[in-house]
């Protein structure tokens, strides 16, 4: 084995080694993207469950009968400022509710108002769900973006040995010459190049070969050479 | 040299990066005007970024960038109001001692014009070179006037919102209230003058019946004043879902167009048009049934008389009462 053979062996190793530890580093890189992705996006699901929950919680029997009575309580204080704000015109004959009219004022408001908080209640709950649709939404949309660019983030860790990796191929390429120089230095000599000058059509120093193809044996009296 | 191999050897794509660098940005501007529209509608304080326009000035003006990490200061190493130093005099002096020159100056100084007139040739050498061995590093200020010139920077101004309170709601049936009770006032005094005129015409003002005709009325009014707190309380309500329809649509806007201040100032306008003051009908009459009752009862009294109506004696012809009934 030559010295060249040798060299070009080591290259092509070292190349193909190159191009291996190029390959495998990508490859690294773009599992180490991967579980960034799978991080992010573990995190923005978090963040949605935990906004979820709560709300959630807010739909309960025990959120909606406390907005009733909230409601209720509200509508009822309603109807007591109405029922006291003065009225604009002048008292005419025995006007104005009497103890069993307000009586009966107050019983009504009160019924009035145990149905009118459902009302309340369900706009309490329609604004929450509402509010939790859009920070969720929010997350979503972050989580969209992301997933977006995880693609390119994939492609930037796929291709980021090629540096590495296209000098592997240089080493390896050199590899490969050293081999073909080896190769063709190591190939038995089996005939000697030859050079002949051209033939001159005619050689005056020989007698005239013009009659060796006379077929005739004409009057030349030639003899054959 | 390390730009150098860097370009011709180790140059691996940047598209991830900068895809990320560009969404960390979209989602710090998604929340920049969440809170500013959460402030609109809430009530608060939060930054109103604009983008700058008027012209490049930075020894007067803040400007401000979008990083991955929301809306920075940029900081142009000139920035000092009320310093007397202007670093533009030079371009004013020369622009105007020599408006043409100086205008050239002033162009290549900004790396608009001069740039752009000699990019023609040179331009495509320079991005040869630049892609191999580095472009040359911009001072601050070049840098910020590059990016004013990209539509990059932005102004800011901390601006505080008064919200939709719950104040305002209430504000909002009293406004109703106010409108239908002296309507309300006024429908109770006529037919309470019905009845009192009705039964002093049948000598029953003082009577049991008239009591209860009068409670009557009272509890009447007592229902009508519930419906207009009621009807006052359902308008506020109504007023509160399409203030959220509004914000949501608000930033559903800002999520689709990824511009705040747009998606900010749709706000704004739908918020001042919810507190324009509405048209409302007039009262419908409350105490209709009453006054169609006293005025039935008063057609029918004066056919059928009731239980101790001493009929008129068919040969008083004096008349004082309708000579009809009684037989």
């Amino acid at each position: 084995m030559s010295g060249a053979a040798g060299y070009g062996m080591i290259a092509g190793a070292a190349g193909g080694f190159m191009q291996a530890i190029a390959a495998r580093l990508a490859q690294m890189k773009m599992d180490q993207v991967y579980q960034q992705e799978l991080d992010r996006q573990a995190k923005l699901r978090n963040q949605a469950y935990s906004i979820w929950g709560p709300a959630t919680e807010y739909r309960g029997v025990e959120n909606y009968n406390r907005q009733l009575a909230e409601g209720a309580a509200n509508r009822e204080m309603n109807y007591q400022q109405i029922e006291s704000r003065p009225l604009s015109f002048q008292n005419t004959y025995k006007q104005g509710a009497n103890a069993v009219d307000q009586a009966a004022y107050n019983m009504m408001g009160q019924r009035r108002a145990a149905l009118g908080a459902y009302n309340d209640a369900q706009l309490m709950q329609q604004i929450n769900a509402i509010r939790t649709q859009n920070e969720l939404n929010k997350i979503s949309n972050f989580s969209q973006g992301w997933a977006r660019v995880f693609p390119l983030n994939m492609y930037d860790a796929q291709h980021s040995q090629d540096a590495l990796q296209a000098i592997g191929g240089i080493v390896g390429s050199l590899g490969g010459a050293g081999a073909n120089f080896a190769q063709l230095n190591a190939m038995p000599q089996t005939q000697q190049a030859s050079w002949s000058p051209v033939q001159p059509m005619w050689d005056y120093s020989q007698p005239d070969r013009y009659s060796q193809y006379d077929p005739y044996n004409t009057t030349y009296g030639g003899q054959l050479g | 040299m390390a730009t150098f191999t860097t370009n011709l050897l180790g140059g691996t794509p940047k598209y991830g990066k900068a895809a990320t660098l560009n969404e960390k940005q979209r989602q710090q501007m998604i929340n920049a005007g969440l809170a500013q529209i959460n402030a609109i509608y809430g009530g608060g304080t939060a930054p109103q970024y604009t983008l700058a326009t008027g012209g490049f000035s930075p020894t007067t003006t803040r400007y401000y960038n979008l990083t991955g990490k929301g809306f920075q200061p940029f900081r142009t190493g000139t920035y000092s109001p009320g310093s007397s130093f202007n670093p533009n005099f030079a371009n004013a002096f020369t622009a105007g001692l020599m408006p043409g020159l100086g205008g050239a100056i002033a162009n290549i100084g900004r790396g608009e014009g001069g740039a752009a007139a000699m990019s023609i040739f040179s331009g495509g050498v320079s991005d040869i070179v630049d892609s191999i061995f580095g472009k040359k590093e911009l001072t601050p200020q070049e840098r910020a006037q590059r990016l004013y010139n990209q539509g990059k920077l932005f102004t800011m101004e901390n601006k505080t919102y008064e919200g939709f309170q719950p104040s305002f709601y209430k504000a909002r049936e009293n406004a109703y209230t106010n409108f239908a009770l002296p309507q309300l006032s006024k429908q109770y005094l006529d037919a309470s003058k019905q009845v009192n005129y009705n039964l002093a015409n049948r000598g029953l003002l003082d009577s049991t019946a008239g009591n209860l005709q009068r409670s009557d009325l009272e509890r009447t009014m007592g229902q009508a004043k519930q419906s207009i707190a009621d009807t006052a309380l359902a308008q506020s309500q109504e007023l509160q879902r399409e203030i959220e329809a509004s914000r949501q649509a608000a930033i559903a806007q800002l999520y689709q167009t990824g511009d705040p201040s747009q998606a900010v100032q749709s706000a704004i306008t739908a918020s001042s048009q919810f507190q324009r003051p509405s048209s409302f009908p007039a009262l419908a009459n409350a105490f209709s049934n009453i006054a169609n009752q006293y005025y039935t009862s008063q057609l029918i009294n004066s056919y059928h008389p009731g239980y101790g109506y001493s009929a008129p004696s068919p040969y008083n012809l004096t008349g004082a009462l309708p000579d009809v009934g009684g037989y």
